[in-house]
Parts: C-alpha cells; structure tokens; sequence
C-alpha cells in the first residue's frame, strides 16, 4: 500500500479511494460503498481549494530546529507567513521566468548554502512546487550535492500543487519525506538492537497533522497519568526526536485516520503497532481510544479506573447542560472528528441535521455506517471549500450552530447562524467535552455578531443557483 | 550580506491581480491555476482580512478552475471555458474577469481564445495573464490596472460623463500589500473634497465597474506609488486623461497641502478655496499636536527612528516623521523593488526632508535585519517580518507595512491629516507600551516579576484590607479600596 522507497507518497485517491466530491443522504453514500468502490466525481463548477502545498507548508512549518526552504515563485510560499512558529526560518528561491524556462538550480544551491550559513538549522526541508515539477527541476541532485558539504539531513518534500484531489496528500507527502530520512538513519545506526522496553516507561508516538499544541499536550497529559510517555508526529517533530519515534512500541492516530500514513509505514518496517480508533472528542470515544492504547500496553486497569473517575466528573456538567438539549447542529470537519462529534452530538442531545468533510477516505465508511443505523437520512457533503454547494444545504437545514474551523465559518455566520469556531480551542479527551459543552451554550446565546451580518443582501450567488440542488455541478468524471 | 529571499514579503502577480479584483465591487475573478493559488494570496494579506467585494466572500469562495494532473498533461483550455460558463450562472456580478497563475502559462492554455467565445456568448468576460514568475504583487497590481481598463475600453462603449465638476483617478495604492489603503484612499478623497475635487478611488467600499467606465471621463489621474504611472499612461495616451506623477503617499498637513497646490496648478483650482482649505488642513494638525506636546515632552517621545515599507508609505512616513516630528532618521529601507528608473526620485523625496537619511532597497528579511541592527534605532516602523529584530534590540516597532500580525486593519489609514494623526497615536502607544514593559521587566537579578510583585501585594491587601503597602506605584497603594 505505501512504499517508503519511493520518491513520494501516492495521491491519497489512489491509496484509499478518498473521495472529494460528493453530495446526498448517508444511507445512499453507504449505498454505493457496498456496491464495489466509490466512484470518484468532480467539480464543473468549483471554488477554491487548498493543495498538498499549502497543507504540507503549514505543517512543515510546526517542526522544531528546521529552515524551510520553498523551491518555486515566490507567491507559493506565502502560506508560511501564518506560522505562529517564532523560530522558523524559511526563504523561497523566487523562480522568475528565466529560471522557469532555464532551470532554477543554481538558486535553489544559493540558498540552501545560504541559510544554512546564516542559521544552521537541524536539517533543511526543500519543498517543491508547480512550476519546478512541470519542469523537472533536478532537486535530487542537488540536495544530493549539499548533504556531503553541509553535513546535515536535507530532505526534499516534493509536493505540486496538482497531481492530487484531495489536500491531505501533502500530510502523507511530508510524512513521507520525514519517515524516509528517519528509517534511513535507524538503518544506519539500529542494525540489531532494540532499547528494552522494560528499561522506562513505555512512549508512544500520537499521529498528528492538525492538532494545536495544546490538544496534544491535553493527551500528553491524560497518557501521562497511566505512566505513558509520548510524542507528536509528524506535527510539532523535534528532529532530535527521531529515535524516540523509531522505537516507540505503538503509534496511534488523533484524528480517526487523517494522519495514518506514518502509522503504516512504521508498521511496516518497524513493525511498530498502529492504532486508528476513533479520534478522542465526546466521552465514549475518548474512552475508546485510551482503552485501545491502554489494552496494548498492559495499563488496562489503571485506564480503566481513568475514564471512571473522569466519567463520573463530567457527569454533573453534562446533567446541567440542559439549554444545550435538542438544539441543530451542522458539523464541518475532517471525517474523523466529524464522527466523533456527531456521537458527543447524542450524548449531550443535539441534533446533527448535516455533516460536511473535506474529503472522505474509504476507510470511513464502516464507522458512517453507526451513524446511519440512527439517522439515515443525514445529509453528507463532500469538499474542500465549496460553500456554493452548502449554502443550499444550510438553508433548508437551518441549524442552530455551525461547528468548524474558523475560515470555513463565514457562509454560515453570512447566513446569521451561530458559529463555533475550534481553531482556538481543544476539544479533544475528557477536558475537551467540557469546554465543548461551555462553548455551546455560549455560542448559541451570542451570535450577535452573525445576526448583524446576515442582514442586508450580501449573498455572492445569484438566484438561479440558491434554486439548484447541490449536487447540480459534481459529475462522474469521464475518463 | 545575504540576498537571500527570506520570508518574501512582496507576494506574486496573481495574489496582486487577485487583490485587485476583490477590491472592485461586483467583479468576480475567476482563477485559472491549480488549487492553493488564490488562498494563498490570502494568506500573505493581514491578519487574513482583504477586501470582501460587494458581497462578501471568504478566502475560500473565488471561482477556480483549480487544475489537476490531468489538465496539466493535456491542457486546461476545456476546464476554463467550462469553469467560465458555469460562473456566470452561479456567481453574481458585472464583470467575470479571469487570472491566469503560473501552469497554464507553461502549458501553453490558450486564454484569450476562451475570453473571445464567452463574449460572443454576450457573457462580460476580460482576462488578465499573471504568471506568479513575472513578477511581485505590486507587479500584479500595475499589470491588472492596465488589463482592467484596456479590459473595459473593449467591453464597454465610451459613454458620457456622470459627473459635474472635476475628477481625479487615484493610482497606486495596492489593496492588501499596502495595509492602509482603503482608509488612506478615502482620507485622500477628503482631502482632495476640500478644494472642491471629486475622487475616483477606483478600489474599495462603493467602487464598481461604473467607477472604472468613468475612470475615462477624468480631469487627472494622481499616482501615488511607482505602481500607478502605466495605468495613467494609459488612460492618458487613450482617453487624454492627463497625470499627476507625485509616486508616494503625503502624510500629514504639509505635503496634503503641496498636493493641493500641484492639483490646483494643474485644474486651475480657485486660489482663495486652496488658501483656506491649506489653513484648515494646517490647523487642524496642529491643534492635535499641541494636544500630545505634552506626552511627548514628558515622554521623550522623539526617537531615532528607522522605517521599512514599500516606496508609497516609506517616502511618505519618512516626510512626515522627519519633517514635522522632528525624529532622526538614520535609515528608510524600500521594500517593493521599484524600477531603477524611479528610485531617484523617491530617494529626492526622502532627502528633501531628511537629508541625511540613507535610503536602501531590499526585500529580504535577513538583509534588513542586518541593517537594523547596524542603524542602532530607537524605533523601527516595519512589518511584522522585522519583529524579531526588534525583539533583539529590544525596541518597540509598529507594523505599518505587510504583513502586518499585531492589529487587524479596517478604515485605519497614515496618509493625510487624520493618518498623521493616528500614524502619532499608534507609535505613541507603541513607545507608552514597551516603557511600562519595561518597567514590568524582571528587577535586576532577582528574576522577580514586578508586575506579579504588584499583584501579589494587591490580593493580599484586599484580603486584610488595611496595612501598608511599600512600593508607592503599586495598584493597591493607587487604590480607594486601599485607604
């Protein structure tokens, strides 16, 4: 399924049949699922989306001691101006159309040197885009070049901004690129022995793409308490961490599978178990997936007396939230999360009148059919972007509360509906439920602001098409 | 010195387009590029806010023909003419205007063939080449002025003036690259109303297709940056709109009032309206300033001062702030890489105020923080890029340039008379706030935080209510509660 020896890692389509256009009722989604493999469609008509460039920048840009060096115009780099990383150093080699016709090797040496001169990170990330893709620039020879004269790790990350669908691609790109300078380098200095693993407490490695800082540090500490050490990956890595990633006895996803590409790859040449239960929000997913770490690590028991004594804390909060009951949610997040969410949803009594993912791997479709067992007619929209297609779907689900992340807010607070926006907030293990069901009440009371701004006429799309169904524009591709 | 191009701050030609685009109510862009192109135009503007159109979008809402794999092995000519046909329908607007990235310049997508069937379609379609690699955003801001009103000249008919009186064309402020230009176009506006001119801000709040029909029909187009003269040219050579070539921003009472004397030169202004307009501009400024003599007396709030920015806001803060503040300016660092051909004159307009100033350009982050730490300032007006150095020479800073981090940036404007005014607000409390910084700083070896101290000793004297409190700035001995 991925092999870490070559370049990069497949278009995630190709790897789980992700899909990343799709409109309808979950019950005719599982429908077509049980009939052989999705069929992937596309767009007609589409909006603006983000590419494994932008995603992999902005994850490339929480790793610790790097410089980043982006390989390309200089307007491909600009995602990194949001990184909230004090410490990162990045340049871009600024392809003008000299160098996009003639090669931009030269450059891309002249600055490698140079920030490495200037700062001497750990290691130097090249990352690659469009332009230096369609015209194949010899970025391996280069970095092949350089590694001897600076003497540190020099990985290219070779993301295009085109040859996949879905954005999550660049997650298993920049996995890829880490993983393979890691196994080459356990290779080299691993050939027979393993660290006991009596000789500490066990770590653990929690697989990361999205996460705040603080959500993981939020684990971190719940896995403390049952004397588990862990750490991120590859979201917030600390090069000098390799080792700790190479002889972690599991690694185990937060997300419900968004980040399982370095789960399977340091399964496979590791032979490092991999887990991927349900990504920890709401309090019987977070008790699955401490149980499932717990079950493989001997801490049974003491998980267990964990999840009673935070169960039975959280039980009072959750008997009060009663202004919470029964109010419409629509969940905006990656599938993994989304689900989790939806289950929180019945716990606490909201009602989910829709789900929209970015995209969909395959791999979800045994935990939709839970969902479906109680609400099969929930509608489930597929994409990236592509408000044109939700606005419909908001307006006749009329939702009380909208709950994603922050830039996916704006349709819905256009449409004056209360917004949650979680870019801020950790949701994740059992302090997570309680910050969810404070933030929901506290949304639900104050939208204000999204009342305001849905007065007036403010809607970009013309009439014609509020009218059309959303799915007017997706299309079985023809190939 | 490193060349390097760290942390680029000047963006591509299709983010520059793009913010073009945005800025003009009822004109929806359509990106021609692969996916991530126009999101990450958005990602280098400030705080992520840019202009919002007349409807308002998020950064995810522009039409694209987003390109994949496919499209870039056999072409997207099919994919554009589909994403063309099928924006009409869905998006709203008077204008459909399409930009093209970097991909479907190498591969060779032909654009104006698709813009030429959908007008036959009779859809009002332009479309606009802006390969990231030809150049910065203030290179896609000129390129995008020009196509705009070649663009129009095209699509629309000449038709008569809606305006009595005469109309000026602002050029040269770049929406989003310069932080400041939407309030700054609309101070300018002000101030060109106080001697009886009516502005054509062209981009912004209010500003449509009309806008740029009538942009034919006016007595002079002012260019403010180096980045507006291609746009005047043209509408000079086509439509006899003569230019005002003044290539920066004026910033406070005295260059608004030498701006007002080249206008009324030019448009044969009324002399009597110029005076009085000049004096009230004048006073205006100086009745605040004596308001904050006080503070800045007491303060020392004259600093030696060091300013990054883009030619428009670097000539014009440097005017200003060497001109009618007094501070020294060792250093002005130009970031937006003008053409050679113009650098004289901005260096010109610097030294007439501040002859001592050396005046660079770079737009690397690494050069100009080896320039600041050479020029030993006491403040640095910059981008956020140049907080770090700040940081080490542990000096205060504000942001005045992209990106910007630290404040999100509405109306908020430095050129004019209000913008000096706020330009004296903002750096005064850039100045207030790192001085009670630094009085909060650990105290000299002990590590005690004294602003802690403080607090401590204010919840424990709220907890006995009565005592004696040391340390006479400490909130509690301040405190009614206290006594």
């Amino acid at each position: 399924m991925v092999n870490i020896r070559q370049r990069t890692a497949p278009q995630r389509e190709k790897r789980l049949g992700t899909l990343s256009a799709w409109y309808g009722s979950i019950s005719s989604l599982l429908r077509e699922a049980s009939e052989g493999e999705l069929v992937q469609r596309i767009r007609t008509f589409a909006q603006e989306t983000p590419s494994d460039l932008i995603l992999g920048l902005e994850l490339l840009a929480t790793l610790r001691g790097v410089a980043i060096v982006v390989h390309g115009p200089a307007g491909c780099a600009a995602g990194l101006h949001q990184s909230q990383n004090p410490d990162l150093h990045w340049a871009v080699t600024q392809i003008n159309e000299r160098d996009s016709i003639l090669g931009g090797d030269t450059k891309l040496r002249a600055t490698i040197r140079q920030l490495y001169a200037d700062h001497q990170p750990d290691a130097i990330l090249i990352v690659s885009t469009p332009v230096v893709i369609i015209n194949n620039d010899d970025i391996d020879s280069v970095v092949e070049e350089l590694r001897e004269e600076l003497g540190i790790p020099l990985i290219p990350v070779f993301t295009d901004g085109f040859r996949s669908k879905v954005a999550a691609t660049g997650y298993d790109v920049v996995s890829h690129a880490l993983l393979k300078e890691l196994l080459a380098h356990h290779a080299t200095t691993h050939t027979t022995e393993h660290p006991s693993a009596e000789s500490s407490n066990p770590h653990v490695t929690l697989l990361s793409v999205q996460e705040s800082g603080t959500a993981i540090a939020s684990l971190q500490a719940l896995l403390a308490e049952l004397d588990i050490a862990s750490q991120p990956f590859p979201r917030y890595f600390d090069l000098h961490d390799g080792e700790r990633i190479t002889s972690a006895r599991l690694s185990v996803t937060l997300d419900g599978g968004t980040a399982d590409y370095a789960g399977h790859v340091l399964q496979e040449q590791l032979g490092q178990p991999y887990l991927n239960p349900p990504a920890p929000i709401g309090i019987a997913a977070t008790r699955q997936w401490l149980t499932a770490i717990a079950e493989l690590l001997g801490r049974q028991a003491a998980a267990a007396a964990l999840i009673q004594q935070q169960e039975q804390q959280l039980a009072s909060a959750l008997q009060a939230a009663t202004q919470v009951r029964g109010r419409k949610v629509f969940i905006h997040l990656a599938a993994g999360p989304a689900i989790s969410l939806w289950h929180l949803a019945q716990e606490i009594g909201l009602e989910v009148v829709g789900i929209k993912v970015p995209f969909l791997d395959n791999s979800q479709i045994p935990a939709l059919h839970d969902i479906a067992r109680s609400q099969e007619n929930l509608p489930i929209l597929v994409g990236h972007g592509q408000a044109f297609e939700e606005i419909a779907l908001l307006k006749s689900a009329r939702p009380d509360l909208y709950i994603s992340h922050g830039i996916d807010a704006l349709p819905a607070s256009r449409l004056g509906i209360a917004t949650l926006p979680l870019d801020q907030l950790n949701i994740l293990g059992f302090a997570g439920v309680r910050t969810l069901l404070q933030q929901i009440e506290r949304r639900l009371n104050h939208a204000h602001l999204q009342r305001f701004l849905a007065e007036g006429e403010n809607e970009p799309y013309s009439h014609g098409w509020l009218k059309k169904s959303a799915y007017w524009y997706i299309k079985q591709e023809v190939r | 010195m490193s060349s390097t191009h760290y942390a680029d701050r000047n963006g591509c030609a299709l983010h520059g387009v793009i913010k073009v685009l945005d800025a003009i109510q009822g004109v929806v862009p359509i990106v021609h590029a692969n996916a991530g192109c126009s999101l990450n135009g958005r990602f280098s503007a400030n705080t992520l806010n840019g202009a919002i159109g007349r409807h308002f979008r998020s950064p995810l809402e522009h039409g694209a023909t987003t390109l994949f794999d496919k499209h870039v092995v056999f072409g997207g000519t099919a994919r554009l003419r589909e994403q063309i046909k099928n924006s009409v329908k869905v998006l709203q607007g008077d204008l459909y205007v399409v930009a093209t990235g970097c991909v479907p310049e190498i591969i060779g997508d032909d654009l104006p063939a698709m813009v030429k069937e959908a007008r036959e379609q009779r859809f009002p379609v332009l479309g606009i080449t802006a390969p990231g690699f030809k150049g910065s955003a203030y290179a896609g801001y000129a390129a995008s002025l020009k196509a705009l009103l070649v663009g129009i000249d095209d699509l629309f008919p000449k038709e008569a003036s809606e305006h009595n009186g005469k109309r000026v064309n602002l050029l040269g402020l770049v929406p989003e690259q310069d932080p400041f230009w939407e309030g700054d176009l609309l101070e300018l506006e002000q101030i060109l109303a106080s001697v009886g001119l009516q502005s054509n801000r062209l981009l912004g709040q209010g500003q449509d297709v009309r806008s740029w029909k009538q942009a034919r029909h006016a007595d002079l187009s002012l260019v403010l940056s180096p980045w507006g003269h291609e746009a005047a040219a043209y509408l000079q050579s086509q439509h006899q709109v003569p230019t005002l070539d003044l290539g920066w921003l004026p910033v406070g009472s005295r260059d608004a009032g030498q701006l007002l004397e080249q206008l009324a030169t030019r448009l044969e202004l009324d002399e009597q309206q110029l005076d009085t307009a000049k004096r009230q501009l004048d006073g205006h400024q100086r009745y605040y300033l004596q308001k904050a003599a006080t503070t800045w007396l007491s303060q020392d709030l004259q600093k030696r001062s060091v300013i990054v920015a883009p030619s428009a806001t670097a000539v014009g803060l440097a005017r200003f702030l060497a001109g009618t503040l007094g501070h020294p300016l060792p250093m002005v660092v130009i970031t937006d890489d003008p053409e050679e051909s113009r650098r004289d004159s901005l260096l010109h307009a610097i030294h007439e105020q501040s002859p001592s100033s050396q005046v660079l350009f770079s737009s690397s982050q690494q050069q100009i923080a080896e320039l600041l730490y050479n020029a030993e300032p006491e403040f640095i007006f910059a981008s956020h890029l140049e907080q770090p150095t700040a940081r080490v020479l542990n000096i205060p800073l504000l942001e005045i340039a992209t990106p910007v981090r630290q404040s999100l940036i509405l109306q908020r404007n430095y050129a004019g008379i209000q913008g000096a005014l706020s330009l004296v607000e903002d750096f005064s409390a850039a100045v207030l706030q790192a001085n009670q910084g630094a009085a909060r700083t650990p105290i000299a070896n002990t590590g005690v935080d004294t602003q802690l101290l403080t607090s401590k000793i204010w919840q424990e004297r709220r907890g006995r209510g009565t005592g004696s409190v040391a340390d006479p700035d400490s909130p509690a001995a301040l405190s009614p509660i206290a006594s």
